[in-house]
């Protein structure tokens, strides 16, 4: 495996934000219960992580250390800003849908995280393969969670009718429990699979 | 009955250690278990303290709970029955599963867990949905945290307070007429469904009340083993006296009801009941006899115990008089449940002073 | 003292940066969500007064069908018949859900009492659940309802002609629902649709 497929690989699956570092939970939490929101938050995600990644990495050397994160947090914004005004002038339903919670990226501790923790240390290829991996982690817990609560709660997968009409849907999976519940076994599950490494 | 004994004995002997059986020794020493009294003595402290060990524990809590259930096939036909054998057969699956999964000895606890479970539903509620709580229950109410004996909430309860937030149709408002004179239920396989309102759900939505009369016998929607008073009263005193169950815990908690909604009717008269209904009517004694008084679940020390009744009756006259929900008692006792480990914490610390605490 | 002067000038150039790339995107797309805006206004007001045009011509027949009075600061969308005579009155109703803020238009006939359309702009309702009455099955059945002495909503199994039937599992929502329009409808009515206004309105 060489250098970039191993960050990646991290991203995606070792240092996974949702299942291995328990970050971004707000939003994994607030929107997966349908897996039209799941990929457009994770695209939306992605966007914002990759291309703030390589603005960071660039000019991460020249940025003064004590303005830093107000400076990252500008970028951040900016980026999160375009996503928002991007989707609500081409996709109204989706940008009713996640409502509040694009304006939340800002916020979201995955790409501060990362922006702080590798793109302002790591030359900008490497950056933007970190962001991508991290991100198509996010991505792919945000898709694993909604796939389980559409289906359970609705009997549908992108709204299209999968499990016939006779479906007693199961609420709870649509509201926050729901959320607590599946995030909580698919943590469970993950870690079996591959259990932490101690100390 | 020597000869199944031995048996017993010798298949357990005979798988045990072999390839691809070594498994089937704990179903066959949990067979043998809950049919004998053990054999084997505790080689450490404590020693032999007296007869009743988990397995004979829970069997007299079973005991206790006959009348209920012979009650609910009566009000509500062999459904009830079918009710509980899936209960029996989905859960057993599921604690099965685990136990063999994490190689420890299948324990009798699960034996309560699956009677008390289903007496706790409508008795409309479809036989999958019955499986599906039960699952849950076993699974997330106790597997998570370990097993019999490590979990924090009764896990009867929590697969019926997931079924309450997931099938909110089937569980709050499918209730029915309970069939009663001559043989009722008892040549019926159920009841067509004509959905009625249960005592507290009438006094919520429009304020009436139901005689007194035939709450306490149970002719009265309801779930499936709560609705006669009568007869959890008989089997909750059966526990009292085999001292299965704690009084205290009962006492205070319907105390606490009592006191509570007698005051309350002064306050509130419109939202909080009277006090005699509010004690008859609902899952209050049954949740108070059979499932406040849980061993694992409930406190351990006297004192705090006369605290947790209170607590429990505080939130149940409080969640049926002012939440959405007409009942209030599943959701006071997963909450005060939470509190237990606290409670005892702080009467030991309050007899004894500060306890050394092995860790930092 | 330099280094000050460096970090305000880093901070100053990326907000400028930040700032310039913003505005010319919302030059872009502000003009594109306010037509979105105003197209869903538009046809919600259309469907409320049963008329179903063809996606292209929404526009042109909401100018060619209704008329946008300000009264009293309420926007009210009239449309009269052919003769002239007053056929429709919608106006937005609004107040708080289960969960959030409701939004709905609704479409009466002159006589302010005759529902004949809801339609509901905007909801944040337990999806699933309260979030039903954007489905048709819910709002079909308040067209032909009479507000006599107000709207009712009942368990299930509506009969008089002010009932509805609630949702199953969302009697909070349905119940807001009910309260929103008698609340709403009736503090037009004696507010800003007067009996002396509709009168002038009628006769136009």
């Amino acid at each position: 495996m060489n250098n970039t497929t191993e960050i990646f690989v991290n991203g995606l699956w070792r240092d996974n934000p949702v299942f291995r570092q328990i970050l971004g939970l707000c939003i994994t939490l607030a929107i997966t219960n349908r897996v039209v929101n799941g990929v457009t938050m994770g695209v939306a995600v992605f966007f914002v992580l990759v291309a703030s990644s390589f603005i960071v990495s660039v000019i991460g050397e020249y940025v003064p250390r004590r303005v830093r994160i107000p400076v990252y947090m500008l970028i951040i914004a900016t980026f999160v800003t375009l996503v928002y005004m991007f989707l609500r002038a081409y996709f109204t339903g989706l940008s009713q849908a996640l409502g509040a919670y694009v304006g939340l990226i800002i916020t979201n501790c995955i790409i501060l995280g990362r922006l702080e923790s590798f793109s302002s240390e790591n030359g900008p290829w490497e950056s933007v393969v970190d962001a991508a991996g991290i991100s198509a982690g996010f991505a792919a817990a945000l898709i694993a969670m909604s796939v389980v609560r559409e289906l359970l709660g609705f009997g549908t997968l992108f709204g299209i009718n999968v499990l016939g009409s006779g479906w007693t849907p199961w609420v709870s999976m649509i509201l926050a429990p729901g959320g607590f519940l599946v995030l909580g076994l698919l943590v469970w599950i993950e870690r079996s699979i591959s259990p932490v490494e101690e100390g | 009955m020597n000869w199944l004994k031995e048996s017993l004995n010798d298949l357990s002997d005979f798988t045990a250690g072999r390839p691809y059986l070594g498994y089937a020794t704990e179903v066959v020493d949990t067979i043998e278990a809950i049919i004998f009294a053990p054999t084997e003595r505790s080689q450490e402290r404590p020693f032999l303290r007296d007869f009743i060990d988990v397995k004979r524990y829970m069997a007299l809590v079973v005991i206790g709970i006959v009348p209920a259930t012979l009650a609910s096939i009566y009000f509500y036909g062999w459904r009830a029955l079918a009710m509980i054998l899936v209960s029996y057969v989905a859960g057993g699956i599921a604690e099965v599963g685990f136990t063999l999964a994490r190689k420890e000895e299948i324990t009798e606890g699960f034996l309560v867990t699956g009677i008390l479970f289903p007496l706790i539903l409508p008795p409309t509620t479809p036989l999958w949905i019955v499986a599906v709580g039960i699952i849950v229950g076993v699974i997330l109410g106790k597997e998570v945290f370990g097993g019999t004996g490590y979990n924090i909430f009764n896990p009867a309860l929590v697969g019926r307070v997931f079924l309450t937030v997931t099938f909110p149709v089937a569980m709050s408002s499918n209730w029915v007429e309970p069939l009663t004179g001559g043989w009722a239920g008892l040549t019926k396989y159920g009841i067509d469904t004509v959905t009625s309102a249960t005592p507290l759900g009438q006094f919520a939505n429009e304020g009436t009340l139901v005689g007194l009369k035939e709450v306490f016998l149970g002719t009265i929607p309801g779930s499936l083993g709560e609705s006669s008073a009568l007869l959890l009263i008989i089997g909750g005193l059966f526990l009292i006296v085999t001292k299965i169950a704690d009084w205290r815990i009962p006492l205070s908690y319907l105390g606490s009801v009592m006191a509570f909604s007698y005051l309350g009717t002064f306050l509130w008269p419109n939202q909080v009941a009277p006090p005699v209904f509010q004690l008859l009517a609902g899952g209050l004694l049954f949740g108070a006899l059979f499932m406040a008084t849980d061993p694992v679940t409930a406190p351990t020390t006297k004192g705090a115990k006369w605290v947790y009744g209170l607590f429990l009756g505080v939130m149940t006259v409080s969640i049926r008089a002012f939440s959405g929900y007409p009942e209030g008692v599943m959701f006071s006792i997963l909450l005060i449940n939470m509190f237990s480990p606290l409670m005892d914490d702080m009467v030991m610390t309050h007899r004894y002073g500060p306890v050394q605490k092995p860790y930092k | 003292m330099k280094k000050e002067i460096w970090m305000v000038s880093v901070l100053l150039l990326v907000a400028t940066i930040s700032a310039v790339v913003l505005g010319l995107v919302n030059v872009t797309t502000k003009p594109i969500i306010e037509k979105n805006e105003a197209q869903n206004l538009r046809k919600a007001v259309l469907h409320s007064m049963e008329i179903t045009p063809e996606a292209d011509k929404i526009e042109e027949t909401f100018k060619d069908q209704i008329e946008t009075r300000e009264i009293d600061g309420k926007t009210v969308y009239l449309r009269y018949n052919d003769e002239g005579g007053l056929e429709n009155v919608a106006f937005e109703v609004s107040g708080s859900g289960f969960q959030g803020q409701v939004e709905a238009l609704i479409s009466l006939a002159p006589d302010l009492q005759t529902i004949k359309g809801l339609e509901i702009l905007n909801q944040q309702e337990t999806p699933g659940l309260g979030a039903r009455i954007t489905e048709d099955e819910f709002l079909r059945q308040f067209k032909g309802k009479v507000l006599d002495p107000e709207l009712l909503i009942v368990k299930s199994g509506a009969s008089g002609n002010n009932e509805i039937d609630a949702i199953t599992g969302a009697t909070r929502t349905s119940k807001a629902v009910q309260k929103i329009i008698n609340e709403d409808v009736e503090n037009v009515r004696s507010n800003m649709l007067t009996e002396d206004r509709m009168e002038e309105l009628t006769h136009e």
